[in-house]
């Protein structure tokens, strides 16, 4: 029963007083290697195409290493927990072992059309080391032992940094921070220039036919309607109350992708050119000029009929859609423009999302309530992680110029 | 799509905050008889008593503004029409609405004197204003009696301190206004903003029209409304209204200079320059001349007194000056945000959060010989609530994340939800804590309202039965 399945979602936010906490079942804390989670239930629905979809539940986690791996820990941690949640779906296995658990859940993931990771590589055992150390160090500064009036910025600094140093826990700063890995670097520079090359040689073939897929583009552009008014008040209310409890927020969506073969193949290129660009050049430290998101994430289900689109972001859904209006309408409309119901767009990446309200009243229109968010580090913004990393870094610079801005991150 | 502001359609409040009338005073009202009120109302209106924007000096001024359940109590209608800003038709206390606005612990709603969920619904705000309290005693009260005759009854008559530049901490207040571009300008520095952001149905900072109420046209059979300049046909109830958000702000002055002294004591005795520059890096401003940190690092300047031409992105990106969290720096922070601080890309951001401030300082004495109360009757306009007042409350103010920031709250005015707050003071070769400041700002009520155009007030107060 999905009311049932809800009150299972909900009992972690009820049992702590903290709407989004997840069942304390699952002992998600207790990973190791998990950044966000969260769970929420798409509701059954008809789509367009007469094809009824049954209720589902979705889980996603944002995690170091692999979905594969993920899951196993998962299951070896909780079993109960796994099985409180999803013994509520179809097929979960009765009575079930380990393996089945784990066999059950891998038969279900879904891979991302497209992801974005804030900071590639960088681990939430970094995350928690470098917040340790930025708070380490403003305790030291706060006591006075180390800084002394009069000192110069890089006297004070190679001080804290042989203060931190005689700590124990913290050998690590030393070091760089480890990053991707050098095998994910050397596939994703063959990946990169492997692509661009072949771009290169099939370009001059690829620019008639393209020109004719923009012009069809258009075309089917100018049939185009867009959802009108105000998003039902009840949804925005149930949505929003699994909002704004920490410095973190959930977004999550879902859209059915207009019928017929240009729109369907349109989303599927828009997609894979945004998973190429995620992986190439948005991996550092924002999405294209946006730095509040922590992980995205594009999913098509139901066999490429409707998109998930989920995000953790800083701040709130009014600060981050005004982000997308200004800084990426172009990227926003070359995805989402493809969906049912989005404000019209002219040429792929003009109007659509630039139309203010109508795009704000969209997006809450299509979000889905979030009863279970989880974050390992739910009070930092993701531009607080940049600056522990950048103290981090910065603490072992020889040069005197950059020792007066390093202090003044403190 | 741009058109010239209609000023004959404008309340006052708009174009001015009635600088040359320094008394007061703000009537909230409650609908007990909605006929005789309508017919009140429609009759101050008609005897021009209701100041427009075309009034340049008026000998005394009125404005009135509604609460979504004033609109529908008024009009004895059953729901508001589509249009309205969500957060103005939904009210300012709401559970989430509370967490957004810091609306919690000594804040929380519970405890308010109006507006809150253990208090009478206020319907309208009257807001009064004359040449001196002698002139304004005799017409409020008239006008009180007015409203008590009518089925108007009052249930509160804030009242408020003669006006001056400086709020009840000490500081210069009121100095950074935006200054709408169809206003003929007065000669002072300010960031030039679209109409839009501030009234209702003309062009904004995204090039749109906000979102507003539009009728159709059959629902004002008469033509009292403007009609939509899209051409939609439609009655534009929204046309030259805005949205007036008001909140009381009770100051702990005591407690304020109390801390401050505090922090400033050295073996016994205050130092007096160092309390002044902690008392400057908590607003961003010196308290004796107003003038900016950014500008004036070292100590107050005659010179640069309420200066308001500087941004913070070339003179003082880190935040050595004036403190990133200090409190104009967060409720303003020009040009040093992204995409990219010190040029007009960050100023543009900028002026799509930039609200129109009204209020008015008050102290009264508490009726029990309690100590003397003191605090802000702070108002501002705008028109999309979302993306100017609560986004400028919750994103900039209150976030302990702002502009990078890491968990520091603003020292002035934030909430302190997890207790005592600290904060740091550039200095040199390393910044100093100030540990425990204790909660220096408590909100004592609130609400959004809707100020009308003047045809708009004409609809509201003649017609029943929105739908």
């Amino acid at each position: 029963m999905v009311s049932t399945l809800r009150g299972v979602l909900e009992s972690g936010g009820t049992a702590t007083g903290v709407p989004g906490a997840p069942p304390g079942s699952l002992r998600l804390h207790d990973l190791g290697h998990l950044h966000f989670a969260r769970m929420f239930i798409l509701d059954a629905v008809t789509l367009q195409s007469g094809r009824e979809i049954p209720a589902s539940l979705v889980y996603m986690a944002d995690v170091d290493g692999t979905a594969g791996q993920h899951l196993a820990d998962l299951v070896a941690q909780a079993p109960a927990g796994v099985d409180e949640v999803f013994g509520h779906c179809e097929g979960y296995p009765q009575l079930p072992e380990d393996s089945h658990r784990l066999t059950w859940l891998r038969s279900h993931t879904l891979a991302p059309a497209a992801y974005y990771v804030h900071t590639a590589g960088r681990t939430l055992a970094q995350i928690q080391d470098e917040a340790r150390l930025y708070s380490t160090l403003q305790a030291i500064v706060d006591s006075g032992e180390v800084v002394t009036a009069g000192q110069g910025p890089p006297l004070v600094r190679a001080g804290l940094r042989h203060a931190v140093l005689r700590r124990s826990g913290f050998s690590w700063v030393t070091k760089r921070p480890p990053g991707p890995g050098l095998v994910r670097e050397v596939r994703d520079t063959l990946h990169l220039y492997g692509t661009l090359a072949a771009l290169l040689i099939a370009g001059p073939l690829l620019l008639l036919p393209a020109a004719i897929w923009i012009l069809l583009v258009r075309l089917v552009e100018l049939t185009d309607t867009q959802e009108t008014g105000a998003p039902d008040q009840s949804h925005v209310d149930e949505v929003r109350r699994f909002e704004d409890i920490g410095a973190q927020n959930p977004f999550t969506a879902v859209g059915e992708v207009k019928a017929g073969l240009v729109r369907r193949v349109t989303m599927r290129v828009a997609l894979a050119g945004l998973g190429f660009a995620c992986r190439h050049s948005f991996a550092r430290d924002n999405l294209a000029g946006v730095t509040s998101i922590h992980f995205a994430r594009w999913v098509p289900i139901d066999d490429g009929e409707r998109l998930i689109f989920a995000s953790s972001y800083d701040g709130t859904l009014e600060s981050y859609m005004d982000d997308f209006i200004s800084r990426l309408s172009w990227g926003i409309n070359l995805v989402f423009s493809n969906g049912v119901g989005f404000p019209r767009a002219r040429w792929l990446v003009f109007g659509g999302a630039r139309d203010e309200i109508s795009y704000k009243h969209y997006l809450r229109r299509h979000q889905v309530p979030t009863p279970v968010f989880f974050s390992a580090y739910p009070a930092h913004t993701a531009v607080n992680l940049d600056r522990f990393t950048a103290v981090r870094v910065g603490i072992n610079r020889q040069d005197d110029a950059s020792a007066q801005p390093w202090l003044a991150q403190l | 799509m741009s058109d010239s502001l209609d000023l004959d359609d404008l309340q006052g409040l708009i174009a001015r905050g009635y600088g040359k009338l320094p008394a007061a005073s703000y009537l909230l009202l409650h609908v007990e008889d909605e006929g005789p009120a309508r017919r009140l109302l429609n009759g101050l209106l008609n005897a021009g008593s209701v100041t427009t924007a075309a009034q340049p000096r008026p000998p005394r001024a009125m404005n009135m503004a509604f609460t979504a359940a004033g609109v529908l109590a008024l009009t004895e209608s059953a729901t508001m029409p589509a249009g309205f800003a969500e957060p103005y038709a939904t009210g300012m206390v709401t559970g989430h609405r509370s967490r957004l606005l810091g609306d919690l612990g000594a804040n929380d709603p519970d405890g308010w004197h109006w507006g809150g969920p253990h208090t009478s619904p206020v319907h309208v705000a009257v807001l009064l204003y004359a040449a001196d309290e002698a002139a304004m005693d005799g017409w409020r009260g008239s006008l009180v009696a007015d409203f008590d005759a009518h089925g108007l009854r009052l249930l509160a008559a804030l009242a408020t301190s003669p006006l001056s530049n400086r709020e009840p901490f000490g500081f210069r207040d009121g100095i950074s206004q935006p200054i709408l571009a169809g206003l003929p300008a007065p000669d002072r520095e300010g960031d030039i903003v679209r109409d839009g952001e501030f009234v209702l149905g003309y062009t904004n900072e995204y090039n749109q029209r906000t979102e507003r109420p539009l009728l159709p046209a059959d629902d004002d059979p008469h033509g009292i409304l403007p009609r939509d300049p899209d051409g939609s046909g439609c009655a534009d109830l929204g046309r030259n209204g805005s949205y007036l958000v008001f909140r009381q702000l009770d100051q702990d002055v005591e407690g304020f200079h109390a801390y401050l002294d505090d922090a400033a004591r050295v073996g016994g005795q205050v130092d007096e320059a160092r309390r002044e520059h902690l008392a400057a890096t908590i607003v961003g401003r010196w308290r004796g001349t107003g003038a900016p940190l950014t500008l004036a690092p070292e100590h107050d300047d005659d010179a640069l007194a309420a200066a308001n031409g500087f941004g913070y992105a070339e003179l003082d990106a880190q935040g050595l000056r004036c403190p990133i969290a200090a409190h104009i720096r967060r409720a303003n922070p020009r040009d040093s945000l992204p995409p990219e601080p010190g040029t007009p890309a960050s100023r543009e951001v900028n002026r799509r959060h930039r609200l129109l401030r009204r209020g008015r300082a008050y102290a009264y004495q508490d009726p029990e010989n309690g100590p003397p109360q003191r605090g802000l009757h702070f108002q501002c306009l705008n028109t999309n609530l979302a993306r100017q007042y609560e986004f400028v409350q919750h994103s900039w103010v209150n976030d302990p994340s702002f502009a990078g920031l890491i968990g520091v709250e603003d020292p002035l005015v934030g909430p302190r939800l997890h207790g005592p707050s600290s904060f740091l003071v550039p200095g040199s070769p390393v910044r100093r804590r100030y540990d425990g400041l204790p909660q220096f700002v408590t909100v004592r009520g609130g609400g959004y309202f809707f100020l009308p155009g003047i045809r708009a007030l004409r609809f509201l107060t003649s017609t029943t039965g929105l739908t």
